[in-house]
């Protein structure tokens, strides 16, 4: 009896593992909710109507989602039907995902690429299929590509080595006393380099100091391991660079607390700390004035040019660029409640 | 004779060394870099390398249980923030006050350590498959929750136990002590202790002296989630926030750790206070490398090859040691 009990509950978990396992990383797709699929008819046509397709690592994320939305904007406003999937951060997801969409028999597709590398086998069946490819925040390698539309994350580093200049001023530190700890994100990836670059040539014409770089993997427990070190090894360390604030802002205010060094611009001893993306906990550090400036991408901008694109490559028009670079959006105190910036855009 | 005798004394002595050898390791080290750094051996860096460490130190007495009962688990990290996800999830989402959070952060980890324990000690699943398994479950539950975002502006509480300080020791560093000197009284001075050494050093000998053997390894990945439920707590409230990907590589670095102090990955093998060393081991390494500036990549190089060297000790511990 005890054991046929014990059998039949291994059974029933054994099944609830498969059943999670299934459901937890199964193949299935997110359908966006918010997308109206629906058609609003118009009036005489004869031809199908259009559909763009839009495939993301994580449609659930702070910017995937700001993405997806602006580009689901575009598609109403042109009359073109919309779906969204979510790559779930899995290549061979996104390859899938991507080859339904073609036997679907969807006129464009914006993919916003897992890994650059790797899909391009899907990329070319798309060539085959005639059905125009827009990359979006990431080069693909392999296939041919309509345009590529991405945030020129050099000119953002540059940003915030102008914002850090500006806080200078602000505070009376002429710039070449400023000492900048700069946390680097994951060297391995092309917005860590490039943010890396454009910081570090724009800080050496200003002639600001770089002091230390150091590595956090686009982690915050790293980024508070980092800014602790760095502040142990060198003294007069009075400016970061953050190349991420969704990264790593909550490892440096956690850092800047314990040594007693977070304090809100305009006081005695204030760090001034610049970034890139512009996340939601970055618009609040502004708020709070802990933050002194962002260099924040446009992503409601880059979802609706994806879109733009994409449907008028569909529809035959060439395509003037081939790529698009989009310049940063300077955050600061004045301006952090604008709703241009795409965190606030997030409810 | 004297032949015998020299070869025992070489053997007493390598043995000696191959016990103690990480604590050896972790003085000369810690010698080395003083006189590298002047930063170094001061009081505000050794509370950082305290602090730093805390979280992983953490998860790896868990850890330290789990290998010494001849198991791995590899969902640690992926506990960490589901239970962060979930509790912070309540208190933001629901409106549940702050102790009811940390519950939750408390229950899902005891649910995870069952179903990781159940699976591997009844199921006879091989407990690496099923701690990825659960560790892609927890990641993935932990995106559904959040939908990928950070939360922060959390309740007081969560600032203040991660800001206050007794005697200038922040509570944090005090609570893990604690933790590792109640987990090195389990192990040691308890029965339960005992028989975690004896079903990882044999498990049949284990069963047929009457040992419970299947329960034993089941409580070892119960620890193991409650201890990672417990990190993420401590890991919510030193960053004051939720944020999806937390926790993530944490895994690796508390094997690592688990391993460097002496544990053996083949069980049975193992001291909590060897596993301390072990995870100060790691966090002095880090923070060296960051006193000096060293460039990112190289920083990978060093953490690699440190582990690298750690796993042949073990290697070579388990060849001589093992002999007798």
């Amino acid at each position: 009896m005890k054991t046929n009990f014990s059998k039949r509950i291994s059974l029933f978990l054994a099944m609830l593992m498969i059943f999670a396992l299934l459901t937890g990383c199964g193949s299935e797709t997110v359908k966006d909710g918010n997308s109206d699929t629906t058609n609003t008819e118009t009036p005489g046509s004869e031809t199908k109507k259009m559909i763009l397709g839009i495939t993301v690592p994580a449609i659930d994320a702070d910017g995937f989602k700001v993405n997806v939305e602006s580009a689901a904007i575009v598609a109403k406003e042109r009359n073109v039907e919309f779906i969204s999937f979510s790559a779930q951060n899995s290549v061979e997801k996104q390859v899938s995902q991507i080859e339904d969409m073609i036997a679907q028999g969807v006129s464009a597709i914006i993919i916003n690429p897992t890994d650059a590398n790797a899909l391009g086998v899907a990329i070319e069946k798309a060539n085959a299929a005639n059905i125009p490819i827009v990359a979006m925040d990431g080069n693909i390698s392999g296939g041919k590509i309509a345009c590529l539309v991405e945030s020129d994350n050099v000119a953002h580093g540059m940003a915030a080595a102008d914002l850090m200049a500006e806080a200078a001023k602000k505070a009376g530190i002429p710039l070449d006393q400023l000492k900048v700890l700069e946390l680097l994100g994951d060297q391995a990836t092309t917005s860590g380099l490039e943010r890396h670059e454009g910081f570090e040539a724009r800080a050496k014409e200003l002639g600001i100091e770089i002091v230390v770089s150091l590595p956090t993997m686009w982690q915050n427990d790293k980024a508070y391991a980092a800014t602790l070190d760095a502040f142990q090894a060198n003294d007069g360390i009075n400016a970061i660079f953050e190349a991420s604030d969704i990264a790593m802002h909550s490892g440096v205010e956690a850092a800047l607390t314990q040594i007693n060094k977070l304090l809100p611009a305009g006081e005695d001893g204030h760090i001034i700390i610049t970034a890139v993306d512009g996340g939601p906990k970055g618009m609040e550090a502004i708020r709070n004035k802990y933050i002194d400036g962002i260099a924040t991408q446009q992503l409601i901008m880059m979802g609706k040019k994806s879109a733009e694109i994409a449907i008028d490559a569909a529809e035959g028009k060439p395509v003037a660029e081939s790529v698009v670079r989009l310049l940063p959006d300077l955050t600061f105190f004045e301006n952090v409640d604008s709703k241009d910036h795409w965190a606030n855009q997030l409810k | 004779m004297k032949k015998i005798m020299d070869n025992f004394t070489f053997r007493k002595v390598s043995q000696i060394l191959l016990k103690y050898g990480i604590y050896v390791m972790f003085v000369v080290l810690c010698i080395i870099l003083s006189f590298v750094s002047p930063k170094f051996l001061t009081e505000t860096n050794i509370i950082n390398i305290l602090l730093q460490t805390s979280i992983i130190g953490v998860i790896a007495i868990g850890m330290t249980f789990v290998i010494i009962a001849q198991g791995i688990d590899v969902s640690v990290g992926a506990i960490l923030a589901i239970s962060s996800g979930a509790g912070v999830g309540a208190i933001k989402l629901l409106g549940a006050p702050w102790w009811l959070g940390i519950l939750v952060m408390i229950l899902i980890g005891l649910i995870f350590g069952l179903l990781n324990g159940y699976a591997t000690a009844y199921l006879k699943m091989p407990a690496f498959l099923v701690t990825l398994a659960t560790m892609s479950i927890g990641r993935g539950l932990t995106l559904v929750l959040s939908g990928g975002k950070s939360w922060f502006d959390l309740p007081v509480q969560f600032k203040q136990l991660s800001a206050s300080n007794v005697g200038g020791i922040p509570v944090l560093i005090i609570l893990v002590i604690i933790l590792y000197i109640i987990g090195h009284y389990v192990l040691k001075y308890t029965v339960y202790g005992r028989k975690i050494y004896a079903v990882g050093g044999n498990p049949e000998a284990a069963r047929v002296s009457g040992i419970n053997v299947k329960l034993i390894i089941m409580s070892t990945f119960v620890v193991s989630g409650l201890i990672s439920s417990f990190a993420g707590i401590l890991q919510t409230a030193r960053m004051n926030s939720f944020w999806a990907s937390m926790g993530t590589g944490f895994e690796f670095s508390a094997i690592a750790a688990v391993v460097i102090g002496g544990t053996s990955l083949s069980g049975g093998v193992g001291t909590l206070g060897g596993t301390f060393v072990g995870v100060l081991i790691m966090g002095v390494i880090n923070n060296a490398l960051n006193l000096w500036g060293v460039s990112a990549n190289w920083q990978e190089v060093a953490r690699g090859a440190i582990i690298f060297i750690a796993v042949m000790l073990d290697a070579f511990r388990t060849k001589y040691v093992a002999k007798d």
